[in-house]
This record gives structure tokens, C-alpha cells and sequence, in this order.
């Protein structure tokens, strides 16, 4: 008859999420049942009676199953939000600051220098490289996700945190990718204003394309090694 | 008698708390001791007291432990913490306010 409890519990729950908190749930419920179901047979009730009578009183069961969804899933939390917030910001005053920088070199070139190759060289790489860590910063912050607490360690939600930690992954892979080409632009600028062949100089593109495809290589090695 | 049910129905947290108030227990306890308070004229269902359990537990009034029963399955025993010992008491302030008033206005 315990078994038939347990079964009938298992039949009421057939739709509910499958998350650890419904297992649970499931589980006191059957224990409480089957407690009431054994005062009932103690008090001289029938089986058959008490089966009744101890799954009369569960009630609608369908309206718990809200609580045990995991609604978190497509938002992000205040926290991280706020994290993002600070990096989009953050990133855009860098790129102010980069403008401003430019400015004053070649300014300060142009009056002091007499509008040096080398100074105005100086002052590219400076900008360049002061807009490296703001671009990395916003391509990361576009591609954050919420990374999922381990509050349910059922199957789905080992999937959903392998599936944000994938997210993570791809933030990082486009920062690197990101980098790489802004390296690659101020390569360019540096070494033909260096050498004053911009009709050779744009073969550091191809190079950086070759970079990028060294990059995927290295990543698609890892991933097919584990 | 529809009164009755509507209004205990809307007061199930309260009573929740007021049972853990003494001492931990768990759901069947919990409403065998209704049962009993009440001579058997009420009985929650197992799926209002849950909804209501979920509810203390997120709003932090409640916590909960498994219990450590080596035969059957287990029981999921329920605890009062502070931040729910002060709800219940602001609870039972409001419900004699209610009461009071409705016995002045029902005379």
C-alpha cells in the first residue's frame, strides 16, 4: 500500500519541474501521507479507506510548481547588472580618454617636435594601446550572462550551468579575438609610419587573420582533446 | 462555514508559526496538532501547508532540516528563526487590531 502511496505522489507530480526542490517536495510529501495513512490503519481503518482518505488530503498540487521553477534563467541578477553597467561606463570614459590623448600628442608634436614622425608614431601606440582594455571590457560585458548558483544539482541544471559557463567562454574568445586585430591595427599604423610603405605595410592584416586562425585552431584542439 | 475556511486559509502562515513557536515540527505534525486544537473540525490540505511553507521560508521566517529517521523515508522538520518570531508577533498585533474591529462593527 506504501507503494501505491508513493506512486500515486509520483503520477500528481508527472508535470512538474525536475528540479531538486520538487524531488524534495515529493519526497516530504510521501512521507506525510504515509504517516497519516498509518494513523488512519491504526485507528482500525480499512486499507482501502485510509488510501483514500490520506490522498484526499493532498489537495491541487499543480499550483507548487511555480515555486520550484528556476526563474532566474534569462535575467540577469541587481549585482550583475550593475557590474555591467560600471564596465559599459567605465569602457566609454577610456574611449574619451583615448581621444583626448591622441589630441594632445599630436598637439604637442606639432609645437614642440615640429610634427616629428616619431612623436606622432608615440602618440598613435599611446592611443591605440589605452583603447585595448575598454574594448575588452565591453565585449565582455555584452556577452555576460548570469552564471548559475548550484542550488539544483539535477541533470538540467548541470546543462544550464555548462551552458553559462559556455557563455563565459565565448566572452573571453571574443576579447582575445578583439585584441588581437587592435594589436594588429597598431602594428599597421606603427610600423608604416615607421618605415612610410603603406603599400607593403597592409600585409600585417594578413598576418592577423593568421593570428585569429592560429587562435580557433588552438581552441578547437583543446575542446576536442577533453 | 465558508467564512470559516476563507479566513483560515488566509492566515495559514500565522498559524504555521504559531505551531513551530513551541517547538520544530513537520508538515503531518503540524497538521495533526491543527486537527486536534480544532477537534477535527479543520485540516489543511498538504499542498495549501506547502505553498505556505515555501512562502516562510523564502521571506526567511522559517528554515528547514531533514530529519534523521533511519527507517521509512524522511521527515523535513521545520524551524522558526528570529526575523519569524517577530513577524508572528506583528502578526498576532494586526489580528487582535482585525478582530477588535470587526466585533465593533458586527455588534
Amino acid at each position: 500500500m506504501k507503494e501505491k502511496i508513493r506512486k500515486h505522489i509520483n503520477e500528481l507530480f508527472k508535470d512538474a519541474p525536475k528540479t531538486r526542490k520538487a524531488v524534495e517536495l515529493k519526497e516530504e510529501m510521501t512521507q506525510n501521507v504515509t504517516e497519516k495513512y498509518e494513523d488512519l490503519i491504526g485507528e482500525g481503518c480499512r486499507e482501502e479507506d485510509a488510501f483514500q482518505v490520506a490522498i484526499g488530503s493532498i489537495g491541487d498540487v499543480t499550483e507548487l510548481f511555480e515555486d520550484l521553477k528556476d526563474r532566474s534563467l534569462f535575467l540577469l541578477s541587481e549585482a550583475e547588472r550593475k557590474k555591467k553597467a560600471v564596465l559599459t561606463a567605465a569602457a566609454v570614459g577610456i574611449y574619451l580618454l583615448a581621444g583626448v590623448v591622441l589630441i594632445v600628442c599630436l598637439a604637442v608634436n606639432d609645437v614642440y617636435f615640429m610634427g616629428s614622425e616619431m612623436g606622432g608614431l608615440m602618440g598613435l601606440a599611446l592611443t591605440g594601446l589605452i583603447c585595448i582594455p575598454p574594448t575588452c571590457m565591453l565585449v565582455y560585458a555584452a556577452n555576460m550572462y548570469p552564471v548559475h548558483n548550484k542550488k539544483e544539482e539535477n541533470l538540467v541544471e548541470l546543462y544550464k550551468e555548462a551552458a553559462a559557463s559556455g557563455n563565459r567562454e565565448k566572452a573571453v574568445r571574443r576579447s582575445v579575438c578583439m585584441l588581437i586585430w587592435l594589436v594588429t591595427l597598431l602594428l599597421y599604423f606603427a610600423i608604416s609610419l615607421k618605415t612610410w610603405r603603406w603599400e607593403v605595410t597592409w600585409l600585417v592584416f594578413l598576418v592577423g587573420a593568421c593570428a585569429q586562425m592560429i587562435e580557433v585552431l588552438l581552441y578547437n584542439l583543446k575542446h576536442s582533446g577533453s | 462555514m465558508s467564512i470559516t475556511s476563507d479566513i483560515l486559509r488566509g492566515h495559514t502562515e500565522a498559524i504555521i508559526l504559531s505551531h513551530l513557536l513551541e517547538q520544530d515540527s513537520y508538515g503531518y505534525q503540524i497538521n495533526k496538532d491543527i486537527m486536534k486544537k480544532t477537534d477535527n473540525r479543520c485540516e489543511l490540505k498538504e499542498a495549501t501547508l506547502y505553498s505556505a511553507f515555501r512562502r516562510l521560508e523564502q521571506a526567511g521566517y522559517i528554515c528547514t532540516y531533514w530529519g534523521d529517521e533511519t527507517v521509512g523515508a524522511r521527515r523535513r522538520y521545520y524551524s522558526i528563526t528570529d526575523a519569524g518570531r517577530e513577524a508572528y508577533q506583528a502578526y498576532k498585533r494586526d489580528w487582535e487590531e482585525a478582530k477588535f474591529t470587526i466585533d465593533q462593527l458586527l455588534k
